[in-house]
């Protein structure tokens, strides 16, 4: 009990980078993520390890860049509009298959939108964001101890995959403190054979993503996506909470699926038969154990703090099977339980259909 | 046990750091918590709010839209926020700077808690005498935990203070009365 402490989620992520024994972070100011550089500019120094507050965004992801291709822990932090900035620099480090790690403590969208919390990165972050055909792994934490836990877990999966992860958090889980627990970590660094580190080596290490030779070029393509394929045959986690016997599945991440829980406990008091699908990895997503909720006759409601983004991973899983409808709310609102409970209700009574693009109506 | 309260005041009165200390002294009890402030452009002498959710169970929603429970460290932060309160939820407020509540559904509590700082002779505790006040009436957390939390939690440059605090959480928790 007495190693339990209370840490803003912001904070644990920075704790998570010491446990993770990052050797660099290089970020940049913006709300609300701010507390990630202020504690680690204190916490790596005193560990003898690199803390740069860069210039901009654009100059600390291309230090990450160099940092990660000499082989050593590199991440960032950033939210939403300074994540858009950094979207080059994650082109080029998939690209060049280095692993590095990115906390996006999203807000609200569009634009330079506000500092209140937000979902509305989900495409950029799932989709690729930058240039080009390459995946972020994305993880997505919902409390202060999933903030400390993911990123050793980050990095991990970035140098399995040699591939950048993102950590996609929101205002709430970066600003909420929660009692965690500060548990010792296992880390397993990888070797880097391929860094680019002034070793002299038996092949030479060239870390580049410029091929202007077209075969050679669709190689790359075809390599970072064999990778992703492996990903999905081994990373995918979800959690399911009381989905058994449900009728109506919801289907969030991070912030909106905490609120969903309560969703389900409520409208369980009540009577209804609703369940929730948790995601925890968002890249790779979850299709086949979706497809197998709705061959099993279950409706879906995507939750999510936009205007409808998972919901087409969602929608896309199903293959027509069943009705995904789609809540969401964005601008800073936070999502409310009852609001959700009441829509819950409205689509058990009158669901969409199979084929609907609910969030488009 | 599941608490579920909403502290408003104005910037400097302490709301927050009252809820934070009472967060604290939940963890030390093993209990799970959620401390969620409201991070707008907040400025010294604006408006402070946080939320407070104590549970023996995992928690859920970690925001209160519609607390249980409303703690009210004066009448333009209980005015802003009242209407928000659950149906037959309760209301604990600051006796010597609101007017008692005019909504019939609720539970009023109201505690001296700026008589209380002023006559402790300091009066910055008058957040510690609100945090008392929601322990009393909430039973969320032990006295003994609180102290604790004082003991263990405030900066070190405010140490000295903690014995005054005591003070104010244990005459928070003896004055807080129940409005028939």
């Amino acid at each position: 009990m007495s190693n339990r402490k209370l840490l803003k989620g912001n904070v644990a992520f920075c704790y998570g980078a010491m446990a993770a024994k990052v050797d660099a972070f290089f970020g940049y100011p913006i709300t609300p993520q701010n507390e990630v550089p202020e504690y680690l500019s204190v916490l790596l120094p005193e560990a003898g390890k690199v803390f740069v507050q860069a210039e901009s965004e654009v100059a600390a992801i291309n230090m990450v860049y160099g940092a990660a291709a000499t082989g050593h822990r590199a991440m960032t932090s950033s939210s939403s509009p300074g994540v858009s900035l950094k979207q080059e620099g994650l082109s080029y480090i998939a690209t060049c298959e280095l692993p590095a790690v990115l906390i996006n403590v999203q807000r609200a969208g569009p634009g330079l939108g506000g500092i209140l919390a937000g979902q509305g990165d989900y495409f950029q972050t799932v989709k690729g964001g930058g240039h080009g055909d390459y995946h972020l792994i994305t993880i997505a934490p919902w409390s202060v101890q999933d903030a400390y836990d993911f990123v050793p877990w980050a990095f991990e999966l970035a140098e399995k995959y040699r591939n950048p992860v993102c950590i996609l958090a929101d205002g709430v889980i970066g600003q909420m403190q929660e009692a965690i627990e500060l548990h010792d970590v296992d880390v397993k660094i990888s070797e880097k054979p391929w860094a680019a580190d002034g070793k002299k080596k038996a092949e030479k290490a060239i870390v580049n993503s410029l091929w202007v030779e077209p075969d050679k070029l669709e190689e790359v393509n075809r390599t970072l996506h064999a990778k992703y394929k492996v990903a999905k045959e081994n990373e995918i986690k979800f959690e399911e909470y009381s989905v058994e016997d449900a009728d109506l599945v919801l289907v969030a991440y991070g912030t909106s699926a905490r609120i969903c829980k309560s969703v389900v406990d409520l409208g369980r008091k009540q009577g209804l038969k609703i369940g929730l699908l948790r995601l925890i990895t968002l890249f790779p997503f979850p299709d086949k154990e979706i497809l197998r909720l709705s061959e099993a006759g279950k409706n879906f409601l995507t939750v999510e703090m936009s205007m409808g983004q998972m919901v087409e991973d969602v929608f896309m899983s199903v293959c027509g099977k069943s009705s995904v409808d789609f809540y969401g709310r964005t601008g800073g609102n936070i999502l409310t339980v009852s609001e959700i409970l009441d829509y819950a209700q409205k689509v058990i009574k009158d669901p969409c259909g199979p084929c609907t693009r609910s969030w488009e109506i | 046990m599941y608490t579920e309260a909403v502290f408003v005041g104005m910037g400097g009165q302490g709301a927050l750091l009252a809820a934070q200390i009472l967060a604290h002294a939940a963890v030390h009890e093993g209990k799970n918590v959620v401390w969620y402030p409201a991070y707008g452009p907040e400025t010294r002498g604006g408006t402070a709010t946080c939320t407070l959710i104590i549970s023996d169970e995992q928690i859920g929603a970690p925001i209160a839209p519609n607390p249980e429970i409303l703690v009210a460290f004066n009448q333009t932060m209980l005015d802003k926020y009242i209407d928000q309160v659950k149906p037959g939820g309760m209301v604990i407020t600051n006796s010597d700077l609101c007017e008692p509540i005019t909504r019939e559904d609720l539970t009023e509590y109201r505690v001296p808690a700026s008589s209380i700082a002023l006559e402790l002779g300091n009066p910055k505790v008058l957040n510690m005498a609100m945090a008392g006040a929601l322990a009393m009436v909430a039973k969320s957390v032990e006295s003994e935990s609180v102290n604790w939390a004082l003991e263990n939690q405030l900066p070190e440059k405010i140490k000295k203070t903690i014995p005054i605090n005591m003070q104010a959480l244990e005459l928070g928790k003896e004055r807080v009365q129940k409005t028939e």
